[in-house]
């Protein structure tokens, strides 16, 4: 086991650096200029332009970009944003816990919703209340977060005169506040994940609960809720525990517009308007950042499958 | 002659006596050139050093009635020192527009927060970058600028300026600075820190261009502090549009003891820097989240500002908006993006008398432009045959949801130019005509084609008022047998075809922030190689309508050439002018003081704004 984690970890090195190396080029591929961004929308002439492609380093070498970019992220330094010339750094660490609580509470809030009404789904099948989740797990689909963010903002505001407070405290600086602030756009994030969460429980345990070792298990005579959770549930939580990782990766970029509704600082909207703004080093790093954090969790989904599973083994 | 003080003095006498008068007669930014009042004074100095002449400034304050509260009578002398033998002509030319400083007595009360949702933030520290309307609330609260665009009136004001004038061949501008401003670190501001943030503003320190600097960039010549309170600009040629450039509200003057040494490290700027002079002093900035500034209590105007503080909240939604005015969480919506009607009738429904809502049309104008060096649109008379098919009234109602106005080539407020009502009965503008244009401007397609249907390619960029507006012109020259396949790209993307070239035909927003006279204006969209006249256009009749146009001073004969340039403009047509949507802004009625800006160059300054308790 050990010796499967370091190998693992030894092939984060060759995989960032190709994913590095890909971030880095596509982002040049693709079609706009972090110059114009930057001169914006005012008067400026093709020389104009130029000057400011040479002040950004974009008239060097790739190699030469490549490497200077690089070579400041493995010293420590991430650089500085091309749009308004503030370091990085800080900037992201500021960020990154908010991106992280609220990818947490939205994986508690989804999954905490997802896997029993997953499971009872499944062992009404085709009754009323299963069709209810299955409507209730629809809608959470069908509805973009966008829209139910902002009706719940509406709703909060018309019908209670309450809306988040507007500055954004750390849990470690306000707790309540920061509960207060987290929890609508957690419940929204959260209704759209729960909704594939509870639909792939209910696929896996209808699959599950047809296996003979579940007949086996009620044939020998235990109770029903200990064929469900120790035999039925344990294996089918396998391939929800691969989508509820998925999700987390996802939901620390992925939450930009639930983010600018309820006006949160993270790391999602800062992604989101590097891209527009072209911020190169900015974009770069966040990238790098969430594929190195994609790894470990696709590294901790394998091992939890080791647990939830005992028959799979490392070596 | 030999100079000697009580003979100074007697010439000084009779000039402050002057200045009094000109004060008291009020005053324009225009340079008023007054013949009779010319004193020519020749001196030649022989032999004899004269060490120097000492300046005497005789400051009176005179209470007069309740609407001038306090006027300034200054008795000014140069002071010159000669150390050897010079012979020196002075000319004193009196021209000047001494501004009244005194503050218009408003019944404000002290203290609150102004709070404000707003699609922006800072664009960092650079303050020259900050020139997004979005940005004006907190830069302007921070640095105090020399001149000022009134918001309502367009005329250009003295903000630290106590006076002004122009030289007789209209090229030097001399500004009297106020001695009593302080940045927000205590240290006196003088005409070296107007220097140096005039360098910073036309030539950075990175030479990478600042925008919002067109009528100042290619005017102004040289420029110098004389004396710790006079700032000299020299223009490279007489220019109306100076003085709207210089008192636009992206001219803040900046600290040059803090600026200069992180200039020469290149070190990035930070909230620490923002050390300026005007009513607000930075407290606190979290990218994304708020800027928040407080009362300067050594501002240099007595009583001002009202408010205890200023804060801006990062609010790109107008659903959060509505919902933060609706419980009182924000005073004021966004400058950017501005409310729609729909949006604000919304919220005037529900909360009545509780908000005030207002409507400009502050210079954002949408236009249809042409590669003019691809075919069928070098051609002069097949783009007057979009110009006629265009149906602006209907882009109006679905697009702007009826609150907007046709676009003119000018801005609406240079209405003295050509007046929009008569704009609105020529060919292409009149909503009446619009069949007969329309059957036009299908004969003239059909001519060029020998009857077939034209192919031709729209570009939009990705904003739902660009594509939407796209998508009318579409509708539009359907109709005149002109097939369009409309192409949306991602903003930048889309910018960075049309400054190459690649393209055919593209919709989007003329963004006049920047260009407070149609002189920059012009010097930027449609002279030969100006950084916006991407496909070329060249007119030699234009450029020297331009040339004779910029050096009047006198307003009427300046309407007539530049009436002259908009004939060409029509008769050529190197773009097609649109819309201007008309943009709503809400706040709270206990809000007081405060009036929507009529154009987006111009600010309200928030020191005379005030809360009712």
């Amino acid at each position: 086991m050990r010796q499967y984690v370091i190998r693992r970890l030894l092939l984060f090195v060759p995989t960032l650096f190709l994913v590095s190396v890909l971030i880095f080029l596509l982002i040049r591929v693709v079609p706009g200029d972090a110059a114009l961004a930057m001169l914006g929308e005012g008067d400026f002439t093709d020389e104009d332009l130029e000057r400011a492609r040479s002040y950004l380093g974009l008239n060097d070498p790739l190699h030469i970009q490549y490497y200077e970019w690089m070579h400041g992220i493995l010293t420590g330094d991430l650089g500085f944003s091309f749009q308004d010339n503030t370091p990085i750094g800080p900037e992201i660490a500021r960020r990154m816990p908010l991106t992280m609580e609220l990818a947490f509470l939205t994986m508690i809030f989804s999954l905490l919703l997802a896997i029993p009404i997953g499971v009872i789904s499944a062992l009404k099948q085709d009754t009323w209340l299963d069709y209810g989740i299955r409507c209730f797990s629809i809608l959470g689909l069908t509805m973009p977060t966008f829209w139910v963010g902002t009706m719940l903002v509406i709703i909060l505001s018309i019908f209670f005169d309450w809306i988040p407070p507007l500055i954004y405290k750390n849990f470690w600086e306000d707790l309540r506040t920061n509960f207060t602030q987290l929890v609508f756009p957690a419940l929204v994030l959260g209704f759209f994940a729960n909704a594939v969460t509870a639909r792939m429980t209910r696929a896996q345990m209808l699959e599950i609960m047809r296996f003979d070792y579940i007949r086996t298990a009620r044939a020998k005579g235990l109770q029903e809720r200990l064929v469900i959770m120790r035999h039925a549930l344990r294996n089918a939580l396998l391939p929800v525990t691969t989508v509820a990782g998925l999700q987390f990766g996802a939901l620390l970029g992925g939450t930009v517009i639930t983010e600018t509704i309820f006006g949160l600082p993270g790391l999602g909207r800062l992604f989101v308007s590097s891209v527009f703004e072209r911020d190169y080093p900015v974009l770069q790093t966040i990238t790098l950042l969430f594929a190195s954090i994609f790894l470990v969790l696709n590294l901790m989904v394998d091992l939890l499958y080791g647990w939830l599973d005992p028959r799979i083994r490392y070596q | 002659m030999v100079a000697r003080p009580w003979k100074i003095l007697g010439l000084a006498v009779p000039l402050a006596l002057l200045l009094v008068f000109v004060i008291a007669c009020g005053g324009t930014a225009e340079p008023q050139i007054i013949e009779k009042e010319v004193v020519v004074e020749k001196e030649v100095i022989k032999e004899v050093p004269v060490d120097r002449e000492v300046i005497k400034e005789v400051e009176k304050q005179v209470v007069v009635e309740k609407e001038v509260p306090k006027e300034v009578i200054k008795e000014v002398i140069v002071e010159k020192e000669v150390p050897k033998e010079v012979i020196r002509e002075v000319v004193v030319v009196a021209t000047a527009a001494p501004a009244p400083t005194a503050q218009p007595q408003i019944p404000g009360e002290f203290g609150g927060i102004f709070i404000k949702g707003e699609g922006r933030l800072l664009s960092g520290f650079e303050p020259t970058d900050n020139t997004c309307v979005c940005h004006l609330t907190v830069v302007n609260g921070v640095f105090s600028q020399v001149m000022f665009t009134d918001s309502q009136t367009f005329e250009v004001k003295g903000e630290m300026a106590t006076a002004w004038n122009a030289s007789p061949d209209g090229k030097t501008w001399t500004f009297k600075i106020r001695d009593d401003v302080k940045f927000h670190d205590g240290s006196p501001l003088t005409a070296e820190d107007v220097e140096y943030s005039m360098y910073r503003w036309m030539e950075r320190p990175n030479k990478v261009t600042a925008t919002r600097n067109a009528g100042v960039r290619f005017t102004v010549d040289s420029y110098r502090a004389v004396d710790p309170t006079t700032f000299e600009v020299t223009l490279k040629d007489p220019d109306v549009g100076f003085m709207p450039a210089f008192g636009n509200a992206f001219a803040g003057i900046v600290p040059k003891h803090i600026f200069k040494p992180a200039d020469d490290e290149d070190r990035p700027l930070t909230i620490e820097d923002w050390k300026g002079a005007g009513p607000f002093m930075a407290k606190e900035f979290r990218k994304d989240e708020f800027f928040e500034t407080e009362r300067n209590p050594d501002y240099f105007v007595d009583n001002r500002p009202f408010l205890d503080g200023v804060r801006v909240f990062r609010m790109d939604s107008v659903s959060t908006q509505q919902a933060a005015i609706r419980t009182n969480r924000i005073t004021m919506s966004s400058f950017f993006p501005g409310w729609t009607k729909t949006e604000s009738d919304e919220i005037k429904a529900q909360l009545g008398d509780d908000v005030v809502v207002q409507s400009s049309t502050p210079a954002i104008f949408y236009f249809l432009q042409f590669n003019l060096n691809k075919a069928p649109w070098d051609d002069a008379n097949m783009r007057r045959a979009v110009h006629l098919a265009i149906d602006r009234q209907k882009m109006i109602d679905l697009v702007a949801q009826g609150a907007g106005e046709i676009s003119p080539w000018y801005h609406w407020a240079w209405d003295w130019i050509v007046p929009l009502e008569e704009i609105k009965t020529w060919e292409g503008f009149n909503p009446d005509t619009k069949e007969q244009d329309i059957a036009e401007a299908a004969q003239i397609v059909s001519d060029y084609t020998g009857g077939e249907r034209l192919k031709a390619n729209l570009m939009c960029r990705t904003i739902d008022v660009y594509c939407d507006q796209a998508e009318i012109i579409v509708e539009d020259l359907k109709k005149i047998g002109i097939d369009v396949t409309l192409e949306s790209f991602e903003p930048n993307a889309g910018i960075q075809k049309w400054r190459r070239g690649d393209y055919e035909l593209i919709g989007g927003q003329r963004n006049a922030m920047g260009y407070d006279d149609p002189e920059a204006y012009n010097a930027a969209f449609y002279l030969p190689g100006a950084g916006n006249n991407i496909p070329d256009w060249e007119n030699e009749e234009f450029v020297a309508l331009w040339n004779q146009e910029k050096q009047l001073t006198d307003q009427v004969e300046r309407g007539k050439i530049l009436r002259q340039m908009v004939e060409i403009l029509r008769t050529e047509l190197p773009d097609v002018p649109l819309i201007e949507p008309a943009q709503f802004i809400v706040w709270r009625s206990d809000f007081k003081g405060w009036q929507i800006f009529q154009t987006a160059n111009s600010y309200s300054p928030m020191r005379d704004v005030w809360f009712a308790k």
